[in-house]
């Protein structure tokens, strides 16, 4: 005790020095530490209080979209079997082109290319042969089907193309069309 | 260092005299033209000669570091105000003779135990002459003071040492040294030139004060305590005011969080929608519907043109057959709104009067 009494001062300061180091100093890292996570977390509560703000905006963009994909949607084929996309396309276009008179000679699916996850783009080669009527007629109605079909490159060839009904012109159509694979109803 | 320098400005010679004082039954001020008495102390008190007492010891065959110590010992035993010691070498007995002033225990009681004290004799004591006496009038009564050689000798006027001849006789100074008179006035003016003409470090060992009375300490740890625990205060809160914020900010971010999810997916849900939208006008505007071509084809026609190939492939759309005159047709095509530029693919062969030919053209491109 009488040591104690004797070294008090000197205890005094190795009191402060240990406050000091094993207190204070860890403290204040920890104090900065939480000064960040502050920050990080006031700028997640602004972001969300940003997007809670959108809500509206999200809403009005929303319904813009919707207008769109209901006009779009109709465009393409929304059969996800790839038989039964198949079937009904080729059927539509061969049903267009018996339509306008046309003898089908040859209808073929030369491939795809996926666009998207939820869309693909498909080619089919048909070749035909008829008369002037055939071939105006056949361009017309397979552009208008509904969803569409689109010539991408053609190919009429015949002794002569004009409004004579005897002539005979062959053609050679590369169609494409888009199949829509995602949701049914958005 | 003398403290005449301080002297050389009114304004800290009055500081520094508004800070020293003089006692004897009464406390005086120093600042006047004249001694007044006052009610309370100064910081530094010049002592009458009627509270302490000189004795002078001899220390024969004793080193320098063993008087120290044991003068060191001697003051830590005393009680009240520290006594003033002074030591002068004795080669004679190979050690020192020390000289002692013990304050009275009556000044205890009469000044704060900080209080410095200055001997009134000792400051005489500092004048460098070798032998003068001096006849003092001061607020206790007349005081004799002499200085031979080294020693100082001094005595109030009273019993049988009743005028300075006396005095004079009683430390065996022959009655030719002349003494000087100095009345009330002049004896505060030899105080303050006595504090003002010597140097700092002669005045140190005439003064009598205590170390630790000064060297406090608590304040001293308080210098380094205060400072530390304000620190440790201000982590303490500034820790749990970010703990509490970060709690309520995370307790926010859950209340908010299932309608954040809904938005997040509905916002993810937009963008694929945005997205799918984006392609698919891309793709209707590349691929656009091929029917108007033939308006070239009639156009070719109307000017005479027998077509026997019409094809479009990369974009280029070939007409191939025959005209009476190429030029017409090619003329005609380039005038369509929809073609951006139709040329000859290859030479234009004339058989039989007409021409046989192969235009190339490009569409304008659909903005």
């Amino acid at each position: 005790m009488q040591d104690l009494i004797k070294f008090k001062h000197h205890l005094l300061f190795l009191a402060a020095l240990i406050i000091a180091n094993y207190v204070v100093v860890p403290l204040w890292e920890n104090q900065n530490k939480l000064k960040n996570k502050t920050f990080r977390i006031e700028s997640r509560v602004n972001k969300v209080e940003r997007l809670i703000t959108q809500k509206e905006l999200l809403e009005v963009q929303q319904g813009k979209i919707q207008l769109n994909l209901f006009k779009l949607l109709p465009l393409l084929y929304k059969q996800k079997n790839e038989a039964v996309f198949k079937l009904t396309a080729q059927t539509a276009i061969e049903a267009s082109l018996k339509q306008a008179n046309c003898e089908v000679e040859q209808i073929g699916w030369q491939g795809s290319t996926e666009l998207s996850k939820d869309i693909t783009r498909w080619q089919l080669d048909a070749r035909f042969k008829g008369g002037p009527n055939c071939i105006l007629t056949a361009a017309r109605e397979l552009e208008s089907l509904k969803p569409i079909v689109r010539i991408e490159n053609y190919f009429y060839g015949g002794r002569r193309i004009d409004s004579d009904p005897s002539s005979v012109v062959r053609a050679q159509l590369k169609l494409i069309m888009w199949q829509y694979l995602g949701e049914e109803s958005l | 260092m003398k403290l005449n320098i301080i002297s050389k400005s009114k304004l800290t010679e009055n500081w520094l005299f508004s800070r020293v004082g003089y006692v004897s039954e009464a406390f005086f001020e120093l600042s006047k033209s004249a001694l007044t008495e006052t009610e309370k102390s100064k910081p530094v008190m010049i002592v009458s000669r009627q509270h302490y007492i000189e004795t002078w010891q001899l220390y024969p065959a004793l080193s320098l570091k063993e008087l120290k110590s044991l003068l060191e010992l001697q003051k830590q035993v005393n009680i009240g105000f520290s006594p003033i010691q002074q030591y002068f070498p004795n080669k004679e007995h190979d050690g020192f003779d020390v000289k002692t002033i013990n304050f009275s225990s009556g000044l205890d009681s009469l000044l704060p135990p900080e209080t410095m004290l200055i001997p009134e004799t000792e400051l005489f004591n500092l004048i460098n002459e070798r032998r003068f006496v001096y006849d003092i009038e001061t607020p206790k009564g007349r005081l004799f003071f002499a200085k031979t050689d080294m020693k100082g000798h001094s005595a109030y006027m009273k019993g049988m040492i009743n005028s300075v001849t006396t005095f004079k006789m009683s430390i065996g100074l022959p009655d030719e040294i002349e003494s000087k008179f100095f009345n009330n006035t002049e004896f505060l003016k030899l105080l303050k030139s006595g504090l003002l003409a010597h140097s700092l470090h002669k005045i140190k060992n005439i003064i009598s004060y205590k170390m630790r009375l000064f060297i406090k300490p608590k304040v001293l740890h308080s210098l380094y305590w205060a400072p530390l625990l304000t620190a440790l205060c201000f982590v303490i809160t500034t820790n749990s005011y970010l703990i509490y914020k970060n709690n309520q900010l995370e307790n926010n971010l859950i209340v908010k969080g299932s309608t954040v999810d809904e938005l997040l997916d509905f916002k993810q849900q937009q963008d694929q929608h945005s997205s799918l939208i984006e392609l698919l006008n891309s793709e209707i505007k590349t691929h656009q519907a091929v029917l108007p071509d033939w308006d070239i084809l009639y156009q070719a026609t109307l000017e005479g043109m027998e077509v026997h190939q019409f094809r479009k492939r990369e974009g280029k759309i070939i007409l191939r057959g025959i005209a009476d005159n190429a030029s017409q047709v090619l003329t005609a095509i380039n005038n369509l709104q929809q073609v951006s530029s139709a040329v000859f693919d290859g030479v234009v062969r004339k058989s039989r009067g007409r021409d046989y030919f192969i235009i190339q053209l490009q569409l304008v491109k659909a903005s």
